[in-house]
């Protein structure tokens, strides 16, 4: 599925279209003006929250985030000092990766392989299981909690990093299958056939071919998953615990706040540290989803 | 330890793809001995099975029993019928809490599809596109708890002489005598701005999905269009658009599954006062502060059997999609 | 694209650097709360081991709180000599999201062995249910009763057992004040006095009461926490503890009263920003405008903790010169000198060996003077000596306790959580609309 950049081509004089140059300019002013627009309303928050992690906590709780514009030297890394500090910050970034990485690979292959069996084959309660899957993305994981931790207990898996990815993959199965099978099922049948004339298994043809043609669709289902699970919080407190050599970030960083929630201004900081590894995984993935430069320059 | 948690995530992940990989090149060759008939039934529950287990343990068995629960009372110990139904809909509080998830799933899935598709669009035809993009994934990666912090301080309200410190209403001040507004207290306006904060942090989700979606449509298709003397809306409208139908249903059916499952946002600025509550938060505390089983299990009950005219209108979609097989 | 992917490793790069260059395992964090007499440490830790039973044990103890940030680094430390001396590794788990993660284990079949908490309503519930341990087995009825006061073991015993012995206690109904800009009195003779002043400032224009109430899900808290203490201190304690049994409806003229006394600091140019501040202003942000040029405010009703938790806002302040606080007037002329309190408590649900060590160390006067020199918190023990206390705030006022004519917990941390939750909605229902008062009360009595 190459996306190749093609030259606009000349239209004979004869059609009836408006030359190139005359459409581009008062074409392009709303687009950018749309464009700026709603990122300005995405990324004030952002800044907002940017600079206020940098700012002093006396000034954070006095003070909105733009008046740190005035006065110079308002700015300091004693925020982050705090945050890094933490006694098992460093290793709860690991316990994080540990939790997730894990927990989205084996979502998405498991999904994958569901979503192929779901979209590909024929089998009787195709449509039931489908439609059965799709509609758990309903349930409310509250109501998980207690039975599922009942069988963990007795199984003993509590406290355990297989427990929870587990719990993760059954949590992200149904959205990860809703959206690979709404891929797969518009895949050409020309594909397929080409295989099974080709003596090519089920596994060989989900391995060779639907696998890399999905790339994006695959790119963007990890992205997804790995954020979601990045920044679980209760799932993790219940099935692996908080302490300090299990705890991910987010418990790592919830434990930065006192009991009645004051001290949260180093939520500030704490937030823009545990950003930047699904930042780093977002832009790893872009490749796979993102159309190249140049197609958008021919597009004008 | 940190030594501990890289080997553990490379020998995972490694073991995951390598147990796949032999599992499906295995199972398909031991299957491929069978019968005609038998191979047919079976292949396909190679692929489906492990999926419809790992749900099936984590999501259908605490589901049927939550709904099993909501036909007994609190301690789960005396079948009540539908009485926990009765008093749950009865109640005012759910009252109010319905209307708000509807207005929820109102606005929510719309405007996130909105946003997420006009920028997956549009993002590609400006140069700062990938900063566009960047702008509006950030906020997904952002925990429950960060946002509503963030969101704190943007709707945070001072008196009307005194200097603002909330960001939504310095800028309000701004125009002359228009006052500060109190936008988590006033009922006007907090149900908006609620879902306001969590239209910021799941746009992004659309807008990936869309992208990626459009990444999958040839430009050939575009240009045939255009070669045909379609102008650029047209094409969009009349090529790119249809085939998007299928991506903009999912995206539409999990924003409304989000909507309708809303929470952390809520629970986090104001655990549902001054009448923002919602289905979930009034789930949790009939679940965790009045450890009232049995209520919690009716509202769950209740949350789920929404999902159901959803369902029905992707089961369309489904045939439409299954036909080719 | 390029300059995205290598600006976002950068940045990558240069967490991991920052994070590696701090101190990784550190048994205590730098910025450490008032450090402990190295007497008093090396005390805490022989008291451990005679805890433990004069040997060693290794093995841990799992305890789930409500701790974070700088509270749980000062309990931490409280914890580090008893680690130190007996090897049991102590392993604290803090979430505010207490409530669910405790039920949530206790019913999975996965509990803590130990659970420290202020709501001892619900420390109440699950010794009902059988849940905890009775500490007075554990630890010696004679040794507790040596240790505590009556009302506190009172407070955390059902039917006779102990189910939770307190390990920190606030003292509540404090006055909070900027002494440089404050002119009212200082230490008036009742509450009317003290209104008397108010009302006279609001006259002039000001607005001297600062109120905020918003804290998250738990808002409305603090003015619950004042009606609780007006109604121990108006109606009497033999009242106020019929009321929190359930015995006394809310919906009786002492509840009512109460309430309006508390309406009194909320009503028309009274408080600071009018009501819709005082419900959107957080708790922890209340006593800014105390500070600003000219003041906003002048007056803030809170507990002990607000001390540190505004000197955290105002590094610079002075504690005595410019912040500091006079117990709430009496309410009533003849119920003088009464006091309200509120703490944490622990309580047991596995009982093994360390986990049994660990609660007989709390409970001694060791355990409790080095809680009491974390300056955070008053100890609840009555053995500590009060010199211990080097913080101002803390020093004045374990001086009022021991001054006091009589110290009763606060009845809102001993109710089910579903009643304190409708309490704290009351408080913010009150103050914004003070004439729906009768149907406020019928709606918390409804969930009695």
């Amino acid at each position: 599925m190459a996306t190749q950049v093609q030259e606009t081509p000349t239209a004979p004089a004869s059609r009836k279209l408006t030359p190139p140059d005359q459409r581009a300019r008062p074409r392009r002013l709303p687009v950018h003006v749309v464009v700026l627009g709603i990122t300005a309303v995405w990324a004030i928050p952002l800044l907002g929250l940017l600079v206020s992690s940098f700012r002093p906590a006396s000034a954070v709780l006095s003070t909105g985030w733009w008046n740190s514009f005035a006065l110079p030297g308002d700015y300091t890394l004693a925020n982050y000092q705090r945050v890094l500090d933490r006694d098992g910050m460093l290793l709860s970034l690991f316990n994080s990766l540990a939790v997730v990485v894990p927990a989205t690979l084996l979502t998405v292959v498991v999904s994958a392989a569901g979503a192929y069996g779901l979209a590909c084959m024929r089998f009787r309660f195709r449509r039931g299981i489908l439609l059965t899957i799709v509609a758990l993305l309903i349930v409310p994981v509250q109501i998980t909690l207690v039975p599922l931790l009942r069988i963990f207990s007795s199984l003993d898996l509590t406290g355990s990093f297989l427990g929870l990815w587990v719990v993760h993959v059954g949590y992200g199965v149904p959205f990860a299958i809703y959206l690979l099978h709404n891929f797969f099922a518009a895949l050409p049948r020309e594909l397929f056939e080409a295989a099974e004339m080709d003596g090519a298994t089920p596994s060989r043809t989900f391995f060779s071919i639907v696998l890399p043609i999905s790339r994006p669709a695959l790119a963007s289902l990890a992205i997804f998953e790995f954020v979601w699970t990045w920044n679980d919080l209760l799932t993790a407190l219940i099935f692996l615990g908080g302490f300090r050599e299990v705890a991910p970030m987010t418990v790592a960083v919830s434990g930065l706040v006192a009991s009645r929630g004051n001290g949260w201004e180093i939520l500030t900081s704490a937030a823009m540290l545990s950003m930047i590894v699904p930042m780093v995984v977002f832009v790893a993935m872009q490749k796979h989803f993102v159309r190249g430069m140049l197609a958008g320059v021919s597009k004008g | 330890m940190i030594a501990d948690r890289i080997q553990l995530v490379l020998v995972a992940g490694a073991l995951i793809l390598a147990l796949t990989f032999a599992y499906l090149r295995l199972g398909d060759r031991a299957l491929a001995r069978l019968a005609r008939g038998w191979y047919r039934r079976l292949m396909p529950w190679l692929f489906v099975g492990p999926a419809a287990l790992v749900v099936g343990l984590i999501l259908v068995f605490p589901g049927v029993s939550t709904v099993f629960l909501s036909f007994f009372d609190s301690d789960g110990t005396q079948f009540v019928g539908l009485g926990n139904y009765v008093s749950t809909l009865s109640d005012p509080v759910v009252a109010i809490a319905l209307r708000n998830t509807g207005l929820w799933v109102i606005l929510l899935p719309a405007l996130s599809a909105v946003v997420g598709l006009t920028i997956a669009v549009l993002a590609d035809r400006v140069r700062y596109g990938g900063l566009v993009k960047a702008a509006l994934f950030l906020p997904i990666a952002i925990s429950a708890v960060a946002a509503g912090v963030i969101w704190s301080f943007m709707y945070e309200y001072q008196p009307p002489l005194a200097s603002q410190t909330g960001t939504m209403n310095a800028v309000l001040t701004l125009l002359p005598t228009v006052e500060p507004i109190a936008w988590i207290i006033d009922t006007a306006t907090n149900n908006y701005a609620l879902i306001g904060a969590t239209l910021w942090t799941q746009a992004g989700f659309a807008m990936v999905i869309f992208a990626a979606a459009l990444r999958s449509i040839p430009d050939e298709l575009q240009e045939a269009a255009r070669l045909d003397g379609a102008s650029e809306r047209q094409a969009f409208r009349y090529v790119t658009l249809p085939l998007l139908v299928p991506t903009v249903v999912v995206v539409m059916t999990t924003m409304t599954v989000i909507a309708l499952k809303a929470f952390d946002i809520v629970y986090v600025m104001t655990n549902g006062a001054y009448g923002t509550d919602v289905l979930s938060t009034v789930m949790y505390r009939a679940l965790f502060t009045a450890k009232d089983n049995g209520a919690a299990g009716a509202i769950a009950t209740i949350l789920m059997l929404a999902v159901v005219p959803i369902m029905i209108y992707n089961l369309r979609q489904f045939r439409r999609q299954g036909s080719g097989v | 694209m390029q300059h995205y992917r290598s600006a976002a490793a950068i940045a990558a790069t240069a967490v991991l650097v920052l994070t590696a260059c701090s101190t990784p395992e550190s048994v205590s964090t730098p910025e450490a709360p008032d450090a402990a007499p190295d007497a008093a440490v090396a005390a805490a830790e022989a008291a451990a081991l005679e805890a433990v039973g004069g040997e060693t044990l290794d093995g841990q103890v799992t305890m789930l709180g409500v701790l974070g940030g700088e509270e749980l680094d000062a309990f931490l430390t409280v914890l580090a000599p008893f680690e130190a001396a007996t090897g049991i590794e102590v392993q604290y788990e803090g979430t505010r999201d207490f409530a669910a993660v405790l039920q949530t284990r206790v019913d999975g079949g996965n509990p803590p062995d130990l659970v420290a908490t202020p709501a001892i309503g619900e420390m109440s519930a699950l010794a009902d249910d059988g849940v905890l341990a009775d500490l007075g087995e554990v630890v010696g009825t004679d040794v507790l009763e040596a240790n505590f006061s009556t009302s506190l073991l009172e407070t955390g015993s059902l039917d006779g057992a102990v189910f939770g012995i307190f390990s920190s206690v606030n003292l509540g109904g404090l006055i909070w004040y900027n002494p440089e800009t404050y002119d009212g009195p200082t230490d008036p003779a009742s509450w009317d006095e003290l209104q008397e002043w108010a009302q006279g400032a609001a006259d002039a224009g000001a607005t001297p009461w600062c109120v905020g109430l918003a804290s998250g899900a738990a808002s409305g808290w603090p003015a619950a926490d004042f009606i609780d203490e007006i109604l121990l201190r108006q109606a009497g304690p033999e009242f106020h503890k019929r009321w929190q049994d359930g015995e006394e409806p809310w919906t009786s003229p002492e509840l009512e009263a109460a309430f309006a006394t508390y309406g009194e600091t909320v009503a028309e140019g009274m408080v600071y920003g009018g009501t819709t501040s005082a419900l959107s202003t957080d708790f922890a942000k209340a006593a800014n405008p105390m500070f600003t040029d000219p003041p906003g405010c002048s007056l803030l009703a809170q507990a002990t903790f607000m001390g540190g938790i505004i000197t955290d806002s105002f590094p610079d302040l002075a504690p005595g010169e410019q912040l500091d606080f006079f117990p709430a007037p009496d309410f009533e002329a003849e119920l003088p000198g009464i006091r309200s309190i509120s703490g944490e408590i622990i309580g047991m649900i596995n009982q093994t060996p360390q986990s049994e060590a660990l609660v007989k160390y709390l409970a001694t006067r060791e355990a409790g003077t080095l809680i009491a020199s974390t300056g955070r918190w008053l100890s609840p023990n009555q053995n500590v000596d009060d010199e211990i206390y080097e913080d101002y705030f803390l020093r004045k006022a374990s001086q009022v306790l021991v001054d006091a004519e009589g110290t009763y917990s606060l009845g809102n941390s001993l109710m089910p959580q579903t009643t304190v939750d409708a309490f704290w909605k009351a408080g913010l229902d009150y103050t914004q609309d003070p004439s729906a008062i009768g149907e406020i009360l019928t709606t918390i009595e409804a969930t009695r």
